[in-house]
Order: structure tokens, then C-alpha cells, then sequence
């Protein structure tokens, strides 16, 4: 692979999308082919587009705007990255980062988060504590998932949206989040409960 | 237009920031850990130098601090030290959080093994006998730290109240010849009983503290105790000598120029 990354490092030179390079090798190219870099940044957008409006639920043109910036900080700040880490979690970090500074500056605005008919995964939170059947998981939509994210403290929705839209693992949070992954386990502990104390709250959600 | 196309588009025309040299990042990464390993020796070597003087028979648990708070809040000199070990302590703890994966570790266990290997490294210092060395080089090289000394010396050594200490010059019968800070030398009267059963303790040519009735015309105490002095004091008696004299000799050619 070493001799691979060699022969296709060209100044510039245009990476072939069939070519199976690992992210981290992308990574690796990216000084010395700026091209490695649009391919990753063409293999992370839209996940990270949504992961943007999921957290924050800003509107399309602004999660845009934040992500761009965040591929910017990401490429002038490429030496950085460590190869010990997966660059999906690097990624995510700055990306956060730069989310978390964008809401808390117009945290009025930014009320509004965006799950999409997909987004099934917290059903599960409530299923699984509740040991409710497939019947009660398909009960919430996604409007009351919404809600619920929403009426929720800024780190809850972060790290339920991480493990159960994302699904990523407590390793890759811990390194998302910059914090230990105990920590990361108590933090989706107590969301979870939170969001089930919510559900119960939610008068659409009584049956 | 996609955000990968615009990207590209700005690689086309030249317009990406240049991204960070790698060798910075290296340094950048050498620099953090030179800090955190700076605050960790600096950590073991001040609670090497607390361990000295919270080991110190006469220091805390001197019999005079005991009933004035304040004489205790200023031999409290080790605290200073503690103080120090655990701000080295936080600034290592801070310093490696931001390392790229210190914050994998939980503070609990960062922070209880940076005070373990303090106690033990300094601990180990002060068993090889070195803590006294680290705290006369402070007293010498470390900006500020001698006024911080000055009070508790201060204290033991105020004649209107019947304190002197300074370095045994001679020995006898029951009379101890005293050199104080000042340079001024004392005669100190104590029992002959008294006398044998301290003597022992402190040694001849080594430093004395002393309590009771000061002469009001000659240096002369009768003293009540003579005790061997805490571990701060025994090694400032030449430093403050040696200022006392620069003082004196200032002092006299002050004046010949004033009588000129």
C-alpha cells in the first residue's frame, strides 16, 4: 500500500473514487494531494450534513456553511490528525466543535432539530428500557422524537444522537467528544433516562 | 453545487489555505509534553522539599507555635511547598488533558497518579538527602522565595520578646555562646541540668533557638529553652549573616562619606 500511496501522491493529480483507500490513508495523502482530500470530503458530506442539522437542526444553507468551514479547519489543521484515531472521529470532533460554537452563538434560532423518517434508532431507547414490543417502537414518530430531542440539554441530544442516529461506539464518542469512555457511558445512561422521562411527559406519546 | 465541488474548485484556483507544516505539529506536540513533564519535576521536587520540612521534629510541632496561631500559620512554611506541588499538580493534569489522547483517561486516575509519583519520587529525594540541597537552591535562585522565608525567621528571632536563635559559637559550663543572623553574638544563660540533656540534642557549632529574659543592656538571655532550630532557619543563618554584614559595611561607608 506504501508503494501505492507513492505512485498516486502526484501534486493535484485526480484520485480515482474506485480506488479502495482507507480514509486514514487518504488523510495520510492529503499534503502532498490536495485531491485525497476532496474525496474525503466527498465521502463525509452528506453524513455530516445531517449530523449538523440532527444535533442543532439549523437549516440546510447554514449546516452547509458550518460544514465548509469545518472541511477548511479540517485541511489546514491535516497535520493533526492522528493516525491512532479513525479520521471518521477526527472529523466528527471539528465538526462538532465548530456545530456546538455556531448554536451556542444563536442558540435561540436553533430550537428546531432534524430527524428524518430513517432515524429510527431512539425508538429503540424506549423499547429496549420499557421491554416494549416492535409495536410501541413503531408508536413514536418521528415528530415526537423531535420533540422530545429538542425539550433536551444540549450534551443528551449530542450523545444519543451520536450512538443511536450516527451509531457510532463509545470509543469513537469518547474521541468525538474529547472525554473518557466511562464518561461516555454515564452521559448516554442519563440521556436515555432523560428522554424516557420525556416520552412519558409527551402528551402525544400517552397511551 | 456540492461542498466537495467548491472545494475543488478553490484547489483548481489556488484559493485553499495552506494547511499547518507537519513539523509544527510536531513541535507543538514536544512543547506540550516538555510542560507537562516541567510541572511534574517541578511537582517532585517540591514535595520533596515539603516532605523535609513536615518531617521536621522542630518544625511544625515546635512547642512555642502550639499555643499562638499565628506563630503556627507562619512555621507553616512546608505549606507554601504543598501549595506548589499541587499547582505543579493541576498544571500537569490540564497540560496532559490537552495531549491528543489524554483525555482517554479518567481525571480521577491521572490525578491520583500524579500525587502518587510525587510522594514517591519526592519522597525518594528527600531519603537520598537531597531535599535540604533542592531547598537551599530555592532560597538562592527562586525569585521571591526569601521573603517569603523572612517572616518565619523573623519570628524566631526577636530579641525585645526573648526569642534569639543564631549558630552555636562555644560551650560553657552553662553558657552558650550564640552568633545571631545579625552577626551580633549572645551570651544565653540556662541550668546546668537543662543544659546537658538540650546540648545533646542540638550539638555543638549548630544552630539554637532560644526563649526567655533578655538583658536590657548587654546580648544576654537567660534562657527558659534552648531548643535546636527548625530546618528553615538552620540553613539561613550564613545567608542572613553574610546580609547583615554587606549591611553593616553599606551602613559605616554611608557614614564616612556622610562625615567627609
Amino acid at each position: 500500500m506504501k508503494e501505492k500511496d507513492q505512485k498516486s501522491v502526484t501534486k493535484d493529480m485526480r484520485l480515482s473514487e474506485d480506488e479502495a483507500y482507507s480514509d486514514e490513508q487518504l488523510a495520510g495523502m492529503v499534503l502532498k494531494n490536495s485531491q485525497a482530500f476532496v474525496m474525503l470530503v466527498k465521502r463525509y458530506e452528506s453524513r455530516l450534513l445531517g449530523y449538523i442539522r440532527r444535533i442543532s437542526g439549523v437549516q440546510i444553507e447554514d449546516a452547509e456553511d458550518i460544514l465548509q468551514e469545518a472541511f477548511l479547519d479540517a485541511y489546514r489543521h491535516i497535520a493533526d490528525f492522528d493516525a491512532s484515531l479513525k479520521f471518521s472521529s477526527w472529523i466528527y470532533r471539528i465538526v462538532h466543535n465548530k456545530t456546538i460554537s455556531a448554536y451556542r452563538k444563536r442558540r435561540k434560532q436553533l430550537r428546531d432539530v432534524s430527524i428524518d423518517d430513517e432515524d429510527t434508532g431512539l425508538m429503540h431507547v424506549l423499547a429496549e428500557e420499557r421491554g416494549a414490543d416492535r409495536e410501541t417502537e413503531e408508536a413514536l414518530t418521528t415528530d415526537q422524537i423531535k420533540k422530545i430531542l429538542e425539550s433536551l440539554p444540549e450534551r443528551d441530544r449530542t450523545v444519543l444522537v451520536l450512538v443511536y442516529l450516527e451509531e457510532k461506539t463509545y470509543r469513537e464518542i469518547s474521541d468525538i467528544l474529547r472525554v473518557p469512555e466511562n464518561t461516555v457511558a454515564t452521559w448516554i445512561r442519563r440521556a436515555k433516562q432523560k428522554f424516557q422521562k420525556q416520552y412519558l411527559k409527551e402528551p402525544s406519546t400517552k397511551h | 453545487m456540492s461542498i466537495a465541488d467548491q472545494i475543488q474548485e478553490q484547489i483548481d484556483h489556488g484559493e485553499l489555505p495552506k494547511p499547518i507544516s507537519p513539523n509544527v505539529v510536531r513541535l507543538k506536540r514536544i512543547g506540550i509534553w516538555i510542560a507537562v513533564l516541567l510541572a511534574i519535576f517541578i511537582g517532585m521536587l517540591s514535595t520533596a522539599i515539603a516532605v523535609w520540612f513536615l518531617t521536621d521534629p522542630q518544625g511544625l510541632l515546635f512547642e512555642w507555635s502550639r499555643s499562638d496561631l499565628w506563630y503556627g500559620i507562619v512555621n507553616a512554611l512546608p505549606l507554601f511547598w504543598v501549595l506548589i506541588s499541587v499547582t505543579a499538580g493541576i498544571v500537569a493534569l490540564g497540560i496532559f488533558l490537552h495531549t491528543s489522547q489524554g483525555y482517554r483517561y479518567r481525571t480521577s486516575l491521572i490525578v491520583v497518579t500524579v500525587g502518587l509519583s510525587f510522594l514517591a519520587f519526592g519522597g525518594s529525594l528527600y531519603a537520598a538527602g537531597l531535599a535540604e540541597d533542592i531547598e537551599q537552591a530555592a532560597y538562592r535562585f527562586l525569585p521571591g522565595y526569601a521573603r517569603i522565608v523572612e517572616p518565619q525567621v523573623q519570628r524566631y528571632h526577636q530579641p525585645e520578646q526573648g526569642r534569639v536563635f543564631g549558630e552555636i559559637r562555644q560551650v560553657e559550663g552553662s553558657m552558650v555562646e550564640l552568633a545571631d543572623p545579625n552577626g551580633h553574638i549572645w551570651q544565653i544563660q540556662i541550668q546546668r541540668e537543662r543544659m546537658e540533656k538540650e546540648m545533646g540534642e542540638i550539638g555543638k557549632e549548630n544552630c539554637a533557638c532560644t526563649e526567655g529574659i533578655v538583658s536590657t543592656t548587654q546580648n544576654t538571655l537567660k534562657a527558659d529553652q534552648i531548643k535546636p532550630c527548625p530546618r528553615a532557619l538552620k540553613n539561613r543563618i550564613e545567608a542572613m549573616q553574610k546580609r547583615a554584614l554587606q549591611k553593616a559595611v553599606k551602613e559605616k561607608r554611608a557614614q564616612e562619606r556622610t562625615n567627609k
